[in-house]
């Protein structure tokens, strides 16, 4: 079931987790930030104003607790490794974060669900979009991930129910029938996309391959 | 022991040197009495898998069992008896009563001619198109090309009813009466698998699949196993 306001991720099919850490706008934000570039929390909450600032309202405290909130769940992690001077750096407070392989599929998963759910947010959605995936197999999972959504909510829709021949007019019937085929033609439309996006990042994916190839 | 169990079933199609993967490593239980809808564009495998389920083709790698028999070594005692094949058009060379029709699989099976027409008109008034027995087959209608086709697979009392793109050529205001009689086979028993292009026909399913270049995606298992009716609605009722 989605949940109003700030919490936004739909529990069925994610991890109940990384359901409780992304319930907040703010800190799938700042997930989709730290996919896009290992960075340090100063520079992360530049980004996000850059980024988000126009849709999303939220002081560095707010970031920091983001991180700490995605931390905690394993999304993200610290770096650890040799720094260019060729000095050891540790898991410290000051090495960059970076977004963990679960932290991934968690954002994709919940980018999909609400691509499918919330078109009034397209514009912001679309800027985390960018931020989050950002190479062609990401957005082959993310398209498929946005596919089984829009299978799911078909499998839920209501069959309409139609009356024997020679009923009275049932308005109120005719039009939740209709009601359900509108929502009905806008899946297949939704899923028409997908279908189309395929063949598109396929096409890339391919054409890619082929720059690479030495013949 | 699932009723059909498909496992990590591909096939290639080949055309000289070209080669084409239908479906790759798919891997779905069904059991008595669901309904399993897939969702998939026009070649992304669904027609192919639908006919690996039913045995109608192999597959080159994996291994499909039917009521945990090997499908590909017994599938001619299988198909048309424990699982029927539901293509939803007739070939245009299709002559003869659609009664007749419908009771070919019957006399394939060794019943007499009086008892298969018997049968064969009990069948279409139990899917609520008894009105085209005495029609010649090219006289159907494509709703009623669907409900002839549902009998005639329907007919031999399969435990699996395989049916591709069940409302292809069916008028818009007859496609959800003909996907609401798929669903109450299943609630009588007999489990239903069918492809779709539309969103429309994964209503009411109780799982919806997707396929795309021959990936399954969604629950290759049920959830639970579903309750099975003991026994079949009295001869005579309808499903509609």
């Amino acid at each position: 079931m989605l949940v109003s306001g700030e919490h936004v991720f739909e529990e069925r099919g994610a991890d109940p987790a990384d359901s409780a850490a992304l319930r907040s706008q703010v800190v799938c934000a700042v997930l989709g930030l730290v996919i896009e570039k290992p960075s340090h929390g100063y520079e992360i909450g530049q980004r996000f104003e850059v980024r988000f600032g126009e849709f999303l309202n939220a002081g560095r405290s707010s970031i920091y607790a983001a991180l700490g909130t995605l931390m905690d769940a394993g999304l993200i992690e610290k770096m650890s490794g040799r720094s260019t001077t060729g000095v050891r750096r540790g898991a410290k407070a000051g090495a960059p974060y970076r977004a963990t392989a679960r932290g991934a599929r968690a954002y994709r998963g919940w980018l999909a669900e609400r691509v499918r759910n919330d078109p009034q947010r397209v514009e912001m959605l679309g800027k985390m979009t960018l931020a989050g995936v950002h190479s062609v197999e990401a957005a082959i999972d993310f398209i498929a991930r946005y596919e089984q959504e829009c299978v799911r909510e078909a499998q839920e829709l209501a069959r309409p129910q139609r009356g024997a021949t020679g009923d009275s007019l049932d308005v109120a019937g005719v039009v939740e029938r209709l009601l359900i085929e509108e929502r009905r033609r806008m899946i297949d439309a939704q899923l028409g996309w997908i279908t189309y996006a395929r063949a598109e990042l396929r096409a890339v994916e391919t054409a890619s391959v082929g720059d690479d190839d030495p013949l | 022991m699932s009723l059909l169990s498909i496992e990590h079933a591909t096939k290639r199609y080949r055309r000289g040197r070209l080669e084409r993967v239908a479906i790759r490593d798919i891997s779905l239980e069904i059991e008595p009495g669901e309904l399993v809808a897939v969702w998939g564009a026009r070649r992304s495998g669904r027609s192919t898998l639908l006919r690996i389920a039913a045995g109608i083709e192999s597959p080159e790698e994996g291994r499909v069992t039917f009521e945990g028999r090997d499908l590909a070594r017994c599938r001619n005692n299988i198909l048309g008896r424990r699982i029927g094949y539901c293509q939803t058009s007739f070939p245009s060379a299709q002559s003869g009563l659609v009664v007749e029709h419908i009771a070919a699989g019957l006399l394939a099976q060794r019943a007499s001619p009086t008892e298969a027409r018997r049968r064969a008109q009990e069948m279409l008034v139990r899917v609520g198109a008894e009105r085209c027995g005495q029609l010649e087959c090219h006289e159907l209608d494509g709703a009623e090309v669907a409900y002839v086709a549902i009998a005639s697979a329907l007919v031999t009392e399969p435990a699996l009813l395989v049916i591709d793109e069940p409302t292809t050529g069916v008028d818009l205001l007859e496609r959800d009466p003909l996907l609401a009689l798929l669903r109450s086979i299943a609630n009588e028993g007999t489990a239903v698998l069918m492809s779709t292009g539309e969103a429309q026909g994964l209503s009411g399913v109780d799982r919806a699949l997707s396929i795309d270049s021959g990936e399954l995606r969604g629950d290759a298992k049920p959830a639970h196993a579903h309750v099975v009716p003991l026994r079949r609605a009295e001869s005579g009722a309808r499903w509609r």
